[in-house]
């Protein structure tokens, strides 16, 4: 089955800086999660980069190395327009320092919608979003996370 | 394993949580989580509304994993979780169905936003979180939280404040204080039942810019209309984002064609209140009114609070109860304690002319075209008006209005003492000119600072 693409206003509000929580699950399908500190969508459009911090990541690795699923849910806490990708891992790796400024910016984004509706900015501002592990994801599918009459309706 | 009674903080649903799931195919899935309820040392519950993938997947596959935060101290704990029943009626599936249908309320989705199950969850493993976006590495304290001091002394002095009221009318005002003074509430009101039924009506509110009396609340109509029919007490922490919740659903709603209802029902009080409380007083069975509370910042609640504050709920409703049988009793004849009456606010300036018109189809009135009062409170007016003006009396007793067949007093339980409270309270917001100063235990002068003009419409 051929990849959904990301369409690009959806692709930009990924990037705009929301919560992701991402999910992936071992051998015996007990699930477990993580928030994710960042995101980038590929040019193709049916593929993402998700960065994790370190320690997150290296909880979430027993079950990546196990079956690659992943699911990351996009949300955005101010007006709860909400997504979800389901996807396949298909490579890890360090985040560069290139490409820290795109999750410093994305995690001040997420902290500056979550203060306008009562978060303690101390608590946004003391967020560690390094060291993090880029996990490289091949698109499955798209889902509308919004709440709601139609909610988990594909989306592309 | 860490005990679930110490994460109370984290039930408040102040800081959202999230779900992580899996089908039994083995798809993993995740989604944000409004709120995550106590039930007891072994279980939690979660609201089911939709029928969504994570309901789906736990029918499937009963294990998940949820992440709360502890608004306190911003740390994190995940709970690892495996789902055992779906619960559609007892006391957890109404204290949730309860809230979110406040909710709803507001948002003008009632039938659409509803609590459809209460998933009970066993909880197999609680431990903290070391790491977490949204979660500082060291945990520091949330700025403004504020607690409950429910102490002796406490009940001590809010009980004092009912004892030492010499009037009902001082009495309502009296708990309103002291529930800042002792508690520190500064928002918060008393609606009674009206003479609509299925209707509450405040009758004395504290810490508003506009005191509101008068104004009316229907059975099932937001948190106070949803207590009053429910007759249990509603919490709603979090308020802000469960209504930001309520909008998103609101919107999908719409796309859908399903919320023909575009009719929205304001908050009461504050503008963007952050935590709400509603606590029926009950006496004896009978709903008497709701004591409805809330603060504009977060707002801790535990459990045992909710207690404390039906003890007080109850303590007041009889207190109000006896208040108006003592001076229905009295009726005209008994002087107040002491001989103090109530502070009357200070006679306003003469006015030349006061238009005030009497509409018979909706029993209402208005003065200068300003909506006052109607029902009861106005009919009660408008009969002290035309016998003023017919014979120049001003000096009135609570038992010759009830043997006035033209107020159409029932036969039992009038409450004609509160519709007066309610009365003479909306002419000191609206018509100051007009006072009704009460000048002994169920008896009251009639006041005029100008010359009244009273139109009888049709």
């Amino acid at each position: 089955m051929a990849s959904p693409r990301i369409p690009d206003e959806l692709a930009a509000f990924l990037e705009s800086g929301v919560a992701i929580v991402v999910a992936t699950r071992d051998a015996a399908m007990r699930p477990t999660g993580a928030m994710a500190c960042a995101v980038r969508v590929h040019d193709d459009r049916e593929s993402l980069t998700l960065f994790l911090h370190e320690d997150a990541a290296r909880e979430m690795a027993p079950n990546l190395a196990d079956n690659g699923l992943i699911a990351a849910d996009f949300d955005l806490p101010t007006s709860h327009r909400a997504c979800q990708v389901k996807g396949t891992v298909v490579g890890t790796r360090p985040a560069s320092d290139g490409e820290r400024d795109l999750i410093e910016r994305q995690l001040a984004g997420f902290g500056a919608d979550l203060e306008q509706i009562g978060f303690p900015a101390a608590g946004t501002r003391a967020w560690p979003g390094w060291p993090c592990v880029a996990l490289e994801v091949r698109v499955r599918h798209l889902f509308e996370q919004t709440p709601g009459p139609g909610t988990g309706g594909p989306l592309a | 394993m860490i005990a679930l009674e110490s994460l109370t903080s984290c039930y408040q649903g102040i800081i959202p949580s999230w779900l992580c799931t899996c089908s039994a195919a083995g798809e993993p899935n995740c989604a944000i989580l409004s709120n995550v309820d106590y039930v007891d040392s072994r279980h939690v519950a979660l609201s089911f509304q939709f029928f969504n993938k994570s309901k789906r997947n736990i029918v499937e596959n009963p294990h998940a994993v949820v992440r709360m935060i502890d608004p306190d101290t911003l740390r994190g704990y995940r709970l690892t979780l495996r789902y055992v029943r779906t619960e559609t009626s007892g006391p957890v599936f109404e204290s949730m169905r309860l809230r979110i249908e406040a909710i709803a309320s507001y948002s003008g989705l009632k039938g659409i936003f509803k609590l459809l199950g209460a998933d009970i969850y066993e909880v197999l493993a609680s431990e903290h979180i070391a790491y977490e976006v949204g979660l500082p590495r060291e945990p520091q304290p949330a700025a403004g939280a504020t607690g409950l001091t429910f102490t002796m002394k406490a009940l001590q002095e809010f009980g004092a404040s009912i004892h030492d009221a010499p009037t009902l009318d001082c009495m309502l005002d009296s708990i309103l204080a002291t529930l800042e003074r002792v508690f520190g509430f500064r928002n918060s009101m008393i609606l009674l039942a009206s003479d609509t039924p299925e209707r509450l009506e405040l009758i004395a509110s504290r810490g508003y810019p506009e005191g509101g009396v008068g104004s009316e609340v229907t059975y099932g109509e937001g948190i106070i209309g949803m207590v009053a029919e429910a007759r249990q007490p509603i919490r709603i922490t979090g308020m802000m984002r469960q209504m930001l919740y309520a909008d998103a659903v609101r919107r999908r709603a719409q796309e859908h064609g399903l919320c023909p209802d575009d009719r929205r029902i304001p908050l009461p009080g504050l503008p963007a209140p952050e935590f709400q409380i509603g606590i029926p007083l009950l006496a004896r069975g009978e709903l008497v009114g709701v004591l409805c509370i809330e603060t504009d910042r977060s707002y801790r609640f535990f459990e045992e609070d909710r207690s404390y504050l039906e003890v007080l709920g109850g303590f007041m409703a009889i207190a109000i109860q006896n208040a108006l049988l003592h001076e229905r009793a009295d009726d005209g004849d008994a002087p107040l304690p002491g001989d103090v009456a109530p502070a009357a606010p200070a006679a306003p300036a003469a006015r030349q002319r006061i238009q005030v018109e009497w509409f018979a189809a909706d029993e209402c009135i208005l003065v200068d075209g300003e909506y006052l009062v109607r029902g009861l409170p106005a009919r009660i007016l408008r009969k002290l008006l035309r016998e003023h003006a017919e014979t120049g009396g001003n000096e009135f007793t609570n038992r010759r209005l009830r043997l006035d067949r033209s107020l159409q007093l029932p036969e039992l339980k009038d409450n004609l003492e509160s519709r007066l409270i309610l009365l003479r309270r909306r002419l000191e917001e609206r018509c100051p000119e007009i006072r009704l100063v009460q000048s002994g235990r169920g008896r009251f002068r009639l006041e005029l600072a100008g010359e009244v003009a009273l139109a009888e419409r049709a």
